[in-house]
Order: structure tokens, then sequence, then C-alpha cells
């Protein structure tokens, strides 16, 4: 990362286009060459769009749907056209439950995907119908929490509810396990060499050489769990090393209950060395919920995406060696991923419908039962 | 503190309070004279429940009713069950082996969804207002059936947090049979006789209480003092079987199968309780109202209610006594095919389940269905009047007959225009 921008030079970042989905989505990324985005979804799915640049503006307005019905007043604001459309392809299949994580190879066009029930799959991405270059229907006894990617595309982490840590080859050959502890819910790359992080139900992090199989450290991440009732409740939810290694964060809820799961959104960060606690960032109330996906932008700074009680979202951006944020952007609901394009101009999040909850059935004239959809809003950051 | 009622928290009248409970001064008076063994075998032959109550809403599709692969199917893969062709959520996996055992009804289709009125509504039965409260079904079983001949409290709940005597239960019945609550699974407070104290020592020390209790009584109305007594009496009855609290002596590997857990503590103190006699036992759980990350909570809770109701069931059945025991395990409503933003579900009484076993129900059913998205019953659903119709009928108690007098007033058992559930019969 280059030196981050002082707080007086940064421009907001302005929402392109919001772009619906008939389903919820767990995670979205974009391709390393910029032209593709993919997305894990609820439905046992990847959702895959062509990134189209588009030629420079022009008259046509982009309106919300509802106004689509009826005419603009004449005098009415118009947003500008989005300079940059997401064409939709068809859908990768052949998963089950959830696909709540993908992670592209940085080099090849390979795209992998893992989920909830235990399949692990390599997926040549371009193309109308991609069919699977491998595929491991068991390659965990169950939900697959977390997949990533070695910075070199050598390996693939994942882990899951069997309390299991595994590495394999990106030709889908394991290499190593580990045997955690409780059920583990992350799981990331140091950038060199063969250590990954991880992290489990009770805030245990630990990093772990694959190449010895020995663990390198603990970090105590306890307070993104508690115990609530009958109810374990984890608030971990990612973990990423920044700063080439040096510092490692941890991500999630501070839990103050269960069955609503109350808790405010938070960070923390590590000296990976030492194992040491370095700062520990909260962002908002009890309703604001989970820091549930980190990037790290170009120019040093963090863009985090929080989703808490119907409604709540929040895009954050913060420096990783300031106390606060020096923008949060509100007004997405439930953001779920974020994703940075690799020009670092632009980013996207996966986030939710509007009043998404609801006790009972909901009315619908036509007596229908929408599921919740979750929208793709598209994001320029301002150079 | 003591957690056991106060005299003036009660209105039972003498008169209600001997003729309610003639039946169970009869057994009383029988089981004093009775050996061990005679009365052990006549309690077998008496009827007993177990009611098990996950307070908020368990998902009705992490449990009894998965829909793997659609759109409200959530993350979770099903396993089979020792039913063929049944399948229940991954989360399930003991209850699975069970399921031989088990009745679900998979189209419960109630009215309420919320929780301040749903849970007092579910446990009366919803029945046609009639200007007075119902009893909670264990407060019913207590009035119709009394206590058992072991003489312990008709209806016991052993439940988290706080314990103490819960007459609310009771409804239009009256304190008396309200629940006798057993906070995190142990007996009140200075229940048992302190060790200090010997037999003879608490002996006259429960003279003395009576001789005083007479004596308060002359002065004041009975209403104000019968309960309390027939609270205390109950209770006493307790400190001779402190061992149904003690769960420390039980063999560890009866310990992993229940579970070390809040739930499983409690499923073995009701074990205990049921195998001691006590009429109606109902084990609470709470935290089960899961808007929030659902799917995590789930996969925390649900499988530490699988292991303990699965061994217990296990358990009644190796003793025979599932033959007479009606157990049964629900909420006050499912959750919410539709998942929402915080990735929970909410409250959802459309279209859910229930599991019973045991007396009077049909081993290895499963009743009713709901669509392929788990949004609505297939065909007609059944309200909660039904469901307790049918609890009445699996204990031999006709609803359709059987009325409660509530001061001359007839009132019928349970809803009057709902049957039981025929196939969920015997």
């Amino acid at each position: 990362m280059s030196d981050p921008k002082p707080a007086d030079k940064f421009v907001p970042p302005k929402e392109l286009k919001m772009f619906p989905n008939d389903r919820q989505l767990c995670v979205a990324r974009f391709s390393p060459c910029g032209n593709f985005l993919a997305a894990g979804a609820m439905e046992g799915t990847v959702r895959r769009w062509s990134v189209v640049e588009k030629p420079k503006p022009a008259v046509d307005v982009e309106l919300p749907d509802d106004s689509k019905k009826k005419p603009a007043p004449k005098n009415a604001k118009q947003p500008a056209e989005s300079p940059v459309d997401l064409v939709p392809l068809p859908h990768l299949t052949g998963f089950n439950g959830w696909v709540q994580n993908i992670a592209f190879h940085p080099k090849n066009k390979v795209l992998f995907a893992a989920d909830t029930w235990g399949k692990l799959s390599a997926v040549a991405y371009e193309g109308d119908a991609p069919k699977p270059t491998w595929e491991n229907a068991t390659a965990h006894d169950g939900w697959i929490r977390r997949l990533a990617i070695s910075a070199d595309g050598q390996h693939l982490a994942t882990c899951g509810r069997d309390q299991f840590v595994r590495v394999w080859t990106t030709a889908g050959k394991l290499v190593a396990e580990h045997r955690a502890e409780e059920e583990v819910f992350a799981v990331t790359f140091a950038p060199t060499g063969k250590v990954i992080a991880f992290g489990d139900l009770k805030g245990r992090v630990k990093t772990w050489d694959f190449g010895t199989k020995q663990l390198v450290r603990d970090f105590d991440a306890s307070v993104l769990f508690s115990v609530s009732r009958l109810q374990d409740v984890c608030g971990l939810r990612v973990v990423t090393f920044i700063d080439g290694g040096k510092s490692l964060l941890v991500g999630g809820c501070e839990p103050a209950g269960g069955g609503f799961l109350e808790g405010a959104p938070v960070l923390v960060k590590f000296d990976t060395a030492t194992g040491k606690k370095q700062t520990e960032w909260k962002f908002g109330a009890a309703k604001d919920g989970f820091v549930l996906d980190v990037a790290a932008h170009p120019d040093g700074y963090l863009l985090l995406v929080t989703s808490g009680q119907p409604g709540s979202g929040k895009i954050i951006f913060l420096r990783p060696g300031e106390k606060e944020p020096f923008f949060t952007h509100t007004n997405v609901a439930n953001v779920h991923s974020v994703t940075l394009h690799p020009d670092g101009k632009r980013f996207a999040v996966a986030a939710m419908n509007k009043a998404s909850n609801g006790n009972g059935r909901p009315k619908t004239a036509d007596g229908a039962y929408p599921g919740n959809t979750s929208p793709v809003h598209l994001f320029e950051i301002p150079a | 503190m003591n957690p056991l009622c106060k005299p003036w928290e009660h209105t039972t009248s003498r008169r209600q309070f001997l003729g309610a409970s003639a039946g169970a001064l009869a057994f009383g008076a029988l089981g004093g004279m009775i050996s061990p063994q005679a009365a052990e075998a006549m309690r077998k032959k008496e009827k007993q429940v177990l009611f098990v109550w996950l307070d908020g809403g368990m998902s009705q599709l992490e449990s009894w009713d998965p829909k793997p692969n659609t759109e409200f199917g959530g993350p979770f893969r099903t396993i089979k069950t020792s039913v063929p062709g049944t399948h229940f959520s991954e989360l399930m996996p003991m209850c699975a082996k069970q399921a031989h055992r088990l009745c679900v009804v998979r189209n419960i289709a109630t009215k309420d969804n919320a929780h301040s009125s749903g849970v007092a509504r579910i446990q009366r039965g919803d029945p046609k207002n009639r200007g007075v409260a119902y009893p909670f079904f264990g407060s019913a079983i207590a009035k119709l059936m009394g206590p058992t001949a072991s003489k312990l409290p008709a209806y016991a709940w052993v439940k988290p947090g706080s314990g103490g005597f819960k007459a609310e239960d009771a409804g239009f019945l009256g304190p008396k049979y309200g629940s006798l609550a057993f906070g995190d699974g142990k007996p009140p407070e200075d229940l048992l006789r302190h060790t200090s104290l010997t037999v003879e020592e608490d002996e006259e020390r429960n003279e003395l209480r009576d001789m005083l209790n007479k004596r308060y009584t002359a002065q004041r109305r009975p209403t104000f003092t019968e309960a309390s007594s027939f609270v205390f009496d109950s209770a006493r009855e307790l400190m001779k079987r402190a061992d149904v609290f003690d769960t420390t002596k039980l063999p560890a590997k009866d310990l992993d199968r229940y579970g070390r857990t809040e739930i499983g503590q409690h499923m073995m103190v009701a074990r205990n309780m049921l195998e001691a006699g006590v009429r109606f036992v109902k084990v609470g759980s709470y935290g089960w109202d899961t808007h929030g990350d659902n799917f995590n909570a789930s996969a925390s809770l649900v499988p530490k209610f699988d292991r303990a109701f699965a061994a217990i069931v296990e358990d009644l059945a190796a003793t025979g006594l599932l033959d007479h025991t009606l157990v049964i395990a629900m909420s006050e409503f499912g959750r919410t095919p539709r998942i929402n933003g915080h990735v929970g579900r909410d409250h959802w009484p459309e279209a859910w389940s229930i599991a019973m076993a045991g007396c009077g129900v049909k081993a290895g059913a499963v009743v009713g269905a709901t669509n392929a998205l788990g949004t609505d019953v297939k065909d007609k659903g059944h309200d909660i009047g039904a469901v307790f119709h049918t609890w009445f009928k699996a204990l031999g108690i006709d609803s359709k007959k059987v009325e409660y007098d509530n001061n001359s007033q007839p009132l019928p058992l349970a809803h009057d225009d709902m049957e039981a559930i025929k196939e969920a019969l015997v």
C-alpha cells in the first residue's frame, strides 16, 4: 500500500448505480483483470457479470425502478448515467446450500468457490457455460465458512464448521490440515511464506505454518465471542493481514446477546510478530452488527462493510493508523461484502433490499411471499 | 430469597382446594399405605407428560422440516432418520436416530406472531374467548389428572433463571394449579433440611409451622392460606427426593449423552422427576428468537436441544416410561422462511412443526406437510386448539366431553370447533 492520503484530500465515493438481483448474495468479488464480477448466492449458484465500460456520458438518465413507471418531472435533477455497467452472464451451478465464498486466481482465469455442503471447486469462469476444472464434494464435512487464496496463486485455504482448516494446491490437492478446538469462521494467507491465520468460534485466532504444520502464535480476539443463554455467539467473521503481513486484522461483532444478535462491529489490529493487540475499533452501536468484509485500498486505507439489524449497514473508510474512520457511508442496508476493482477507482458492495425483516407473512397484493434480495451497489472513488 | 409463593398471592378457597384435589388426596393416602414397589408399579401405569418449551421460536427449517437447496432453505444439509423417507436437518443427528419413536407434525398453522401474546396463547390452547384466562397445558393436566401416587408436585417446571411458584399459569383454575418452577434446575433455596438440623428437629419445626398456620387460618379467610399450604406440602415432598436434582452422580456417559449444557442438565433433572413420579414436567429453554444470524445460532442451539431431547426419549423408552409419558417439544411459533438482512429469520406462525412421542401418539409418523418452499402448509393446517385436543386424547381425556367447571360456568377443555389430529394418534 502507498502512503495514505490526508483526510482533507479525500473526496467521498459516489454511487454510480445499483444493480438489482432476485436473490440474496453472500459475497462479491471482482476478477483480477477487472472484467468480471462474481458473487456467491444463497441459492447455491455463482452469479457473474461482465464489467462493461460505457462510452462517455449520455443524456439518458438512470431512474430508480419506481420512477420508471411515470415520467420524471421536467425540472427534476437527473443522476448521471453510470460509466460502467454490469451485464449478467449465466450463473455457475452445481453447488448446494449457499455459496458463501469465492476467490479468483490472481493470474489464471480460474474462480474458486466453496459451498455450505462442503464442496470446493475450480471453474474457468469465462464463457457462457463454464465447467469445473476440478471439484471436491467433500472438501469439508458441511459448511465451508471461508475460502482464501495465496497471493502467489499456489494455494487455497478453507475452514469450516467441521473445525478443520485445510490448505490445498490450486489444482485441488490437499496439502495440510489442522483441526481447531472449535468451528473455524475465517482464514487468510500471510502475504508471503507458508503461514495462514484462522479464527474460531470463541475468538481464538492463530497463525499456522502449513509447511511445518506448526502453530506459530495465538491472538486473543475473544472480544468477538460471548455465551448468551444456551448459545455460543460467534462474532468473528474476517481475518486479514495488512502492512505486508506485519499486522493482522480480525473483524466481526462484539456480541451483546444471542437471538436477535445485537452487538457492535469491531475490528482488532494485532502485531503479527508478537501477538499483541495494538488497536481495537468499535464502529457504532449494538444494532450495527458485524464487520463482515474488508478490502485494502492501494492508497493505504481500508474499506470495511457492516451489517446489523435489518436496515443497518455501513461502508467504513479507515486508515489503520488512525483512531476513527475518516468517512462512513450509511445509505446502504446490510452490507455483506465489499470488493475493490483492481484499478482502485471503483468498488462494489453486496447489500440488501430495504425492509428485509418482518414477522409473519408480508401482505402483498397478489398474495405472493417475496424473498429478500441483494442489490449490488457500484461506487466510484473520485481521484 | 425464598422463591416460594407468598400467602397473599393465592386465592384458592378451601372448598375449591378440597374438591379439586380429592383424587390427588386419595392417591396420596393410598401411596402412604402401599409398598414402594407397588407404588412404583402403580405409578408406572399413570400417565405423565414431558413438555419441552423452546422459548422464542425454533426454526422448523433448521430442525424438523428442512427444505434444502430451495430459496429459503438455508445453508444446511439434511440427514436420513430411522424412519425411511423422513429427513431432518443435519443439526439433529441424535433425534434422527429416535425418529421411529417420534411423531412430527409439520403442518402447524397458528395465528399469533408476537411473543408477548403468543407464548400464553399457545400454551393455553387458544380456545374461543369466553372472558377467562385458560390454564396452560401443564395446569390443565394438574387439574384434570392431579399428582401421581408419588405425591410430588403435579406440575413442575425446570427452567433457566429464577424459580418459584408460577400461579399465573393456572388461569381460572386457581393458583393451586400453577407450576412449581425450579430455577436453573435446582431445588428452591432452603427446601432441603439444613444439615445442622436433625430429622426430629425438622419435624418439630414443621409441627410448629402447622400449628401457627392453623392459628393464622382461623383468623383469616382460608383463600389466603390454602394454596400456600398446598405448595409448601408439595415442596416438602421434594425434600425427600433431593436426589432428583442431583445429576452429579450420574455416569459420565449419561452426562455426555444429554450434553454438558444447560438444556442437557435440565433434561436430566426432568428425567429424574418423571421417574420419581412428577405428573407434568416442563423443561424451558430460552434464547431461540433468532432474528439475527439465525444459521450460526441454530448451529449452536439446535444440536444442544437435539442431544438432550433424543437422550430423554431414548431413556424413557428404555425404562418403559415412554409408553405412559406424552412427550412434546415445541415453541410459540416457527421462523420465517424469508431470510432477513441480519441473516436471521423472524416470527412465523403460518407453517411450522412440533414433535411428540410416547403415550397415545403414533411413533414414526410425519403428519402433514408444507409446500416446497416451506411457506405454507399443504392442505389443511392444524391450529393449537387441534393440538390440545390431540394431547388430551393421547392422555385418555375426552376433550369433547369433559369440561372445566369454573364456578358453575362449564368451559370446554380446548377449542370447541377443532378436533384432534387423528393421524397423530394411535
